[in-house]
């Protein structure tokens, strides 16, 4: 059954059943991703998909389905799910007014698959062409998802989300050393990355990595590169979901209008971003996007909003109810999350860093950073910096600190941005040069 | 999303005529609740049927996959001929045997009221628990897939898989201090499963976690002795060396494991098992996601490196039979050799006497995650309920920190296994998707790693 078919008869089926103001929230996708290895295309993978989540109210409160079968024969066992979800969950129906936002009905066309592989063998070759190094993967991905609302009323909002994604990785070895190093790059729909570029910078990377030593424990001034800042902050982006505020799971509860980073962070939020890569204009529950300032020099402004936390706080809602998955209702997310970065090169932050850390990489961020508490603790790699210069790779170390307290510690700003597609939306941000995180290493490998 | 043999037979025909030289379907139908709740209600809901198709193609040593909801004949072929027009060769397709069923017994149906009422009790339980616990969040979630599965070798399979678990987590505030403590049951049950398990004394125990972290001092940081206790520790060694012998990245030499089977890569008295055979365990299945049936794989035996676990396709590369280990979260991932149930074998030491032998050191109650580098073995992990170990006595309680290392290393430093195994449930995020596992170990010992405190 196709879905406009199915969503005509699953709202006369639902009528019957005395369940009306019916809201759905349709996610259509297609992806492509390719990988190569060893010459040849590797893998291929293709996906074409149509997801359905079914809001309605029964008896002045609110049920939920969510739906992958479009078969007839299934409606009823979904209206019955609906239905005992609304009457045991016992939450009130509010309607959510939508607004008419057509979007885009094409198809899009994936990039030509010749022109594609071109580019990703020319990279596996350049991956290989040290005898040291090798090339262990090789990906390239390509999916646009169509997000559309609408209701019994008519009205459809629909967004086009569409991207691309590239990642390379390969092995550094000579005699009994091994290091491996990779790069993760976000694009935009249409786009295809420099993948050359990228497997000569991962190969000198991991052939830098090879001889990497420890670094003495103790507290240490670092310059954090903007990938790392990047997995921070969206790790760290949940504290400032008003929906963990206002049930006590944010350490930024109370904290409205106080200085809760230093005078030169400021945190933003752009959904129309030109070169944004999350572009949306109106969220997953029908509220326009806006742009707004979360931290303004230093000072929390808002708190990010959907519909049930703008009604418990008593403001408008804020556009900032995403789904984390089609499956799942309306919780909390952004769009382009944005730290304002400044000006100068992170070799300008590391020459008036003097001596310290570069930290490039940052692993386990999942399971080592505690967005209630505002802690971290990971394992980490990089360089040591003397005299505002490199000096040696550095592996197998941790730092850890307090998100939040690290913002207050900001001596200066990169202008170099990298973009991340993370857990809850996307992220912008600039290297950092902070004077003080706790770093865990090798006792004995001297501050070289 | 149940194909009909005849559609089976089609699409499998298409991929061989194609070019391929083996084809696979994998249908699925799974309904699930996962809610979220707490003492002031439900928070979060997404209760639902997914449903779909993953076709999977080999040409030699090359995979195409493609998956779809759209189970309409004329989709399937063209995605099918679409996947195959890049493979090179094909093949003879055996026609498809009788249905071999592993479905497990009965169903389970329970209200939802029953389910709120089961995160109704765990978040009382823990706000109950002291004063400072701030709040209760508690996840119920519980599945019932049933896939079938078809091959271009005759093989056609079906599993019925029930899992149920609640993840409770309580935060607890000590002025500016906010922390949190987590505790994660569940098993391959229904909702029967909760007759037998004491939900408030798990709720309890995670909010005692809480305000323990809350008071917790800073970690100190640099190399020590760790003791990690019994259960979910055991994730420190899915992470330190499971992964690294997964086929995905023993097969093509990117693991620190790779050709080095016979090999004593441990300390003597680690021995290393993957069982997805348990009954009633939460990483159990009864056939993989490839048609195979689960089994007990020796990794490690008494620190002699046994075996991998390995999939159909990197069966094919390495020239060794597949191990029942093919997984994947879904019909939107096609299978690697993922883990199941693996944990360290039992050993002879008492709990009591591995930490009044410890002079100096760290103990670990539990681990949240981690992560691991199967190149070089690099692993971290997250972990929990950590306490000093001073004079052979437990202390004082510290922040949770990172702990790091090398899988070769630990495992060559492990000096103690206790003899109280037990297994802890979880997640683990890999190529093929978010999957149900159990990592378990009895109280152990390592003599040295690197511990990421603050301090």
């Amino acid at each position: 059954m196709m879905l406009k078919t199915y969503i005509e008869a699953f709202t006369l089926a639902a009528k019957a059943h005395g369940i009306g103001h019916l809201n759905f929230y349709t996610d259509i996708s297609r992806s492509r991703a390719v990988s190569v290895y060893q010459g040849e295309l590797d893998k291929l993978e293709l996906s074409e998909a149509c997801r359905l989540f079914i809001e309605g109210e029964v008896d002045g409160f609110s049920g939920e389905i969510y739906v992958e079968n479009f078969a007839s024969e299934q409606i009823e066992e979904q209206i019955q799910i609906l239905r005992e979800s609304a009457l045991a969950y016992q939450r009130p129906f509010v309607s959510r007014p939508l607004t008419d936002m057509p979007g885009q009905e094409t198809q899009q066309d994936f990039l030509p698959l010749d022109k594609v592989l071109e580019g990703m063998l020319a990279a596996e070759r350049a991956a290989n062409a040290d005898s040291r190094t090798q090339l262990q993967g090789c990906f390239f991905q390509e999916k646009y998802s169509d997000v559309t609302l609408t209701n019994g009323e008519g009205c459809t909002m629909t967004d086009r989300m569409g991207g691309a994604h590239s990642y390379l990785s390969l092995t550094a070895r000579q005699e009994e050393l091994v290091q491996l190093a990779g790069k993760s790059v976000p694009l935009p729909w249409g786009q295809f990355p420099d993948m050359e570029a990228m497997a000569d910078r991962v190969a000198a990377d991991a052939l830098a990595r090879l001889h990497a030593g420890s670094y003495p424990t103790g507290a240490c001034p670092v310059v954090l590169a903007a990938n790392v800042v990047c997995e921070l902050l969206d790790a760290f982006a949940p504290a400032f979901f008003a929906k963990n505020v206002y049930s006590h799971m944010s350490v930024l509860e109370g904290k409205l209008d106080q200085q809760v980073a230093g005078e030169n962070i400021t945190l933003l939020e752009d959904p129309l971003l030109p070169g944004g890569l999350r572009p949306r204009r109106f969220d997953d529950e029908g509220t326009p996007t806006s742009a707004k300032t979360i931290v303004e020099r230093g000072t929390l402004r808002t708190y990010l909003h959907n519909c049930k936390s703008a009604a418990d706080a008593g403001c408008a809602p804020g556009g900032n109810g995403f789904r984390p998955s089609v499956s799942e209702e309306a919780s909390a997310g952004y769009t382009n999350l944005l730290l304002q970065s400044g000006e100068k090169s992170q070799d300008g932050l590391l020459a008036d860093m003097g001596d310290g850390l570069l930290i490039t990489g940052v692993s386990g961020v999942f399971a080592g950073a505690h967005p209630s508490s505002g802690e971290f603790s990971l394992i980490s790699h990089g360089y040591k910096i003397r005299q505002g210069v490199r000096q040696g790779a550095v592996s197998q170390i941790t730092i850890a600190g307090s998100f939040f307290e690290m913002l207050r510690q900001v001596q200066g700003i990169g202008g170099d941005n990298e973009w991340m597609r993370a857990s809850h939306g996307c992220v912008r941000a600039p290297s950092l040069y902070v004077s003080s995180l706790a770093v865990s290493g090798g006792a004995d490998d001297e501050k070289k | 999303m149940i194909l009909s043999n005849t559609l089976l037979e089609r699409v499998l025909n298409a991929a061989m005529d194609g070019g391929a030289d083996f084809a696979e379907v994998f249908c699925e139908e799974t309904r699930h609740s996962v809610i979220t709740g707490g003492t002031s209600g439900i928070q979060n809901s997404s209760l639902g049927l997914e449903s779909g198709v993953g076709i999977r193609l080999f040409s030699g040593l090359r995979c195409r996959y493609a998956y779809t909801n759209d189970c309409r004949e004329d989709t399937l072929l063209r995605l099918t001929r679409e996947l195959a027009s890049s493979c090179r060769g094909g093949g003879v397709r055996t026609p498809l045997t009788a249905l071999t069923s592993y479905a497990g017994d009965g169903s389970s149906v329970a209200s939802l009221k029953d389910k709120l009422e089961l995160i109704r009790r765990a978040a009382a339980a823990g706000m109950d628990y002291d004063s400072e616990i701030a709040q209760m969040s508690v996840r119920y979630l519980d599945m019932d897939q049933q896939v079938l599965i078809a091959n271009s070798e005759g093989l056609l399979a079906s599993d019925r898989r029930q899992k149920t678990r609640m993840q409770i987590t309580a935060y607890a505030r000590w002025g500016e201090n906010l922390q949190r403590g987590f505790i994660g049951p569940g098993a391959m049950a229904g909702l029967e499963f909760y007759d037998s398990f004491d939900l408030e004394a798990a709720a309890r125990q995670a909010a005692q976690e809480a305000k323990t972290a809350a008071h917790a001092q800073k970690c100190p940081s640099g190399m020590m002795t760790v003791v990690v206790d019994n259960g979910f520790g055991g994730l420190m060694f899915h992470e330190a060396c499971g992964h690294s012998l997964e086929a995905s990245s023993v097969s093509k030499g990117h693991s620190e494991f790779s050709g080095r089977l016979g090999q004593q890569v441990a300390s003597p008295l680690v021995t290393l098992i993957d069982d997805g055979t348990l009954e009633g365990q939460w990483g159990s299945l009864h056939v993989d996601d490839e048609g195979n049936p689960t089994q007990r794989n020796v990794l490690i035996e008494n620190g002699i490196l046994k075996g991998y676990m390995i999939d159909k396709l990197e069966s094919r590369r390495m020239g060794v039979p597949a191990t029942g280990s093919g997984r994947r979260q879904s019909y939107r991932f096609p299978p690697e050799a993922r883990m199941t149930n693996t944990f360290i074998a039992a050993g002879t030491s008492r709990r009591e006497d591995i930490i009044s032998s410890t002079e100096r050191g760290l103990f670990v109650g539990g681990i949240n995650g981690g992560s691991v580098n199967p190149v070089t073995g690099e692993f971290n992990f997250s972990a929990t309920g950590c306490r000093l170990i001073e004079n052979g006595r437990l202390t004082e309680p510290v922040q949770d920190p990172t702990l790091i290392g090398t899988g070769g290393q630990v495992l060559e430093q492990v000096d103690m296994v206790g003899d109280n195994l037990s297994l802890g449930q979880g997640y683990c995020y890999n190529n093929s998707g978010a999957l149900f596992i159990c990592a378990g170990q009895p109280t152990i010992r390592v003599k040295n790693i690197l511990v990421g405190g603050t301090e």
